[in-house]
């Protein structure tokens, strides 16, 4: 760098020497832009201060902070809705890990009469004697799903006699068929596709189970969606039994006090048995 | 008087008589670094356009960093190099041509027909040394004559050392004395 005056100063020697050179050059090179260029040229600044100062630079700025906007607001929203799911699992997800309990969450998911220790994989499979509504949304390969995360009490089955679709629950119990579930293939009340274990489970289910199926199926014609149990009281009783019979009183006597807070003037069945607590 | 990065700032501020201001004292200067390069008016004016409207349009994000020459010439050269990146800069212009010759000459000379044709000669001549530099020679001569850059603004836009840049100036002033020396 000490050499740069120096070399500096030969440089200004060389453009002293040469300014008469390129004086003509300067001379010499007198080109402009064409008139219409000015005018183009002129014209495009003035469209651009019309456009106002600020477009431009506001035009670039304002998208970071929009973008970051909505994506904190999709992320709360995922958030909130998760946290709402997650909620209502423990209902139907969290159940004690007793046999009863455990019973009690199959028939979530498929029948209040099947096995207490079915196979849990067993009501994934689609069963002949599930209603057409809920056999359509497992086409859809929804029904895992529903089961994980739909806390609604579980449904009741439909008699093999009546898989034929089926709007309605019949409106008395009288209609059903008396016909007791034990003496239907056991399997077959549960899962579609029986084997060897899961008609061991539902030979080990004894008198009980059979009884129990019996009082169901008096009350309950066709499985009402969970979700529709509040708009079908037969089907709301059948779930309260199921619960009160699994030994799930306290839940049984709540479901019931709820029936009653929507039904006060119903009827109840002869041989139904309000739990307690 | 302004100088031209206040110029500038107003302009960008929304002061289009500012801009009419600064677009007159470089267009000559920035048309013809274009011209010497590319050898044809037609591309010159593409570029030279296409420059200016850059400039109009990056208006709001212009900060004063540097001269306004600097930026201004900067903004030239990018846009020459992707000319000739693009295969567009090989044209050639005949030098013989007598409507590419720009010499007006001073009334003096002019009004003798033996010293304008003189003249006219030597005025041919020199812009044919000029266009026949190597290009980072005559680079660094035309942004010194026709930009009035420094050794440092021209570094700046050429990206090249300060000392090559001045190495490649004398170099040119060297050619261009030594091509007109028959002249002077």
């Amino acid at each position: 760098m000490s050499a740069e005056p120096s070399d500096d100063s030969d440089l200004e020697q060389l453009l002293v020497s040469t300014a008469e050179l390129r004086g003509q050059y300067r001379a010499a090179a007198r080109e402009v832009p064409p008139a219409r260029l000015d005018a183009a040229i002129g014209a495009a600044a003035r469209r651009e201060v019309r456009a106002g100062p600020g477009v431009a630079r506001w035009g670039a700025s304002w998208r970071v902070p929009a973008s970051i906007a909505a994506l904190v607001v999709i992320s709360a929203t995922v958030a909130v809705m998760v946290g709402k799911r997650e909620a209502q699992l423990p209902v139907s997800g969290t159940q004690p890990a007793a046999p009863g309990a455990g019973a009690a969450r199959d028939h979530a998911g498929t029948t209040p009469s099947a096995a207490p220790d079915t196979p849990k994989e067993k009501k994934v499979a689609p069963s002949p004697l599930t209603p057409a509504p809920r056999r359509a949304a497992e086409a859809a390969g929804s029904r895992e799903t529903r089961i994980e995360s739909v806390p609604e009490p579980p449904v009741v089955p439909k008699a093999k006699d009546s898989a034929a679709p089926q709007g309605m629950p019949l409106p008395s119990p009288a209609a059903a068929p008396a016909q007791p579930r034990a003496a239907q293939s056991p399997p077959a009340v549960s899962t579609p596709a029986p084997s060897s274990a899961q008609e061991g489970a539902a030979k080990s289910n004894s008198a009980e189970a059979a009884s129990r199926q019996a009082l169901t199926q008096k009350r309950s014609q066709a499985h009402p969606a969970a979700d529709d149990l509040g708009n079908d009281p037969q089907g709301w009783l059948a779930h309260i039994e199921q619960l009160r019979l699994s030994g799930r009183n306290e839940e049984a006597a709540a479901a019931f006090r709820a029936f009653r807070s929507r039904y006060p003037d119903y009827q109840l069945p002869a041989d139904f048995i309000a739990p307690t607590p | 008087m302004p100088s031209d990065e206040e110029l500038m700032l107003r302009f960008s501020a929304g002061d289009a008589a500012a801009f009419d201001a600064l677009y007159a004292r470089h267009r000559g200067g920035v048309f013809r670094y274009l011209l010497r390069h590319c050898r044809n008016a037609a591309a010159a004016e593409e570029l030279f356009q296409d420059i200016w409207l850059n400039l109009v349009q990056a208006r709001a994000r212009y900060r004063v960093e540097a001269k306004f020459t600097t930026y201004l010439y900067t903004l030239a050269h990018n846009r020459l190099i992707d000319h000739f990146r693009r295969g567009k800069g090989l044209e050639l212009v005949s030098l013989d041509r007598e409507e590419d010759d720009p010499v007006e000459l001073a009334a003096s000379a002019a009004a003798q027909p033996e010293r304008a044709a003189q003249a006219r000669e030597q005025a041919r001549r020199l812009l044919e040394l000029v266009e026949a530099l190597p290009l980072a020679q005559r680079e660094a001569f035309l942004l010194h004559e026709e930009g009035g850059l420094g050794l440092e603004q021209i570094a700046a836009v050429t990206g090249a050392d300060r000392e090559a840049v001045k190495s490649r100036l004398r170099y040119a002033l060297a050619k261009l004395r030594e091509g007109m020396k028959d002249y002077l």
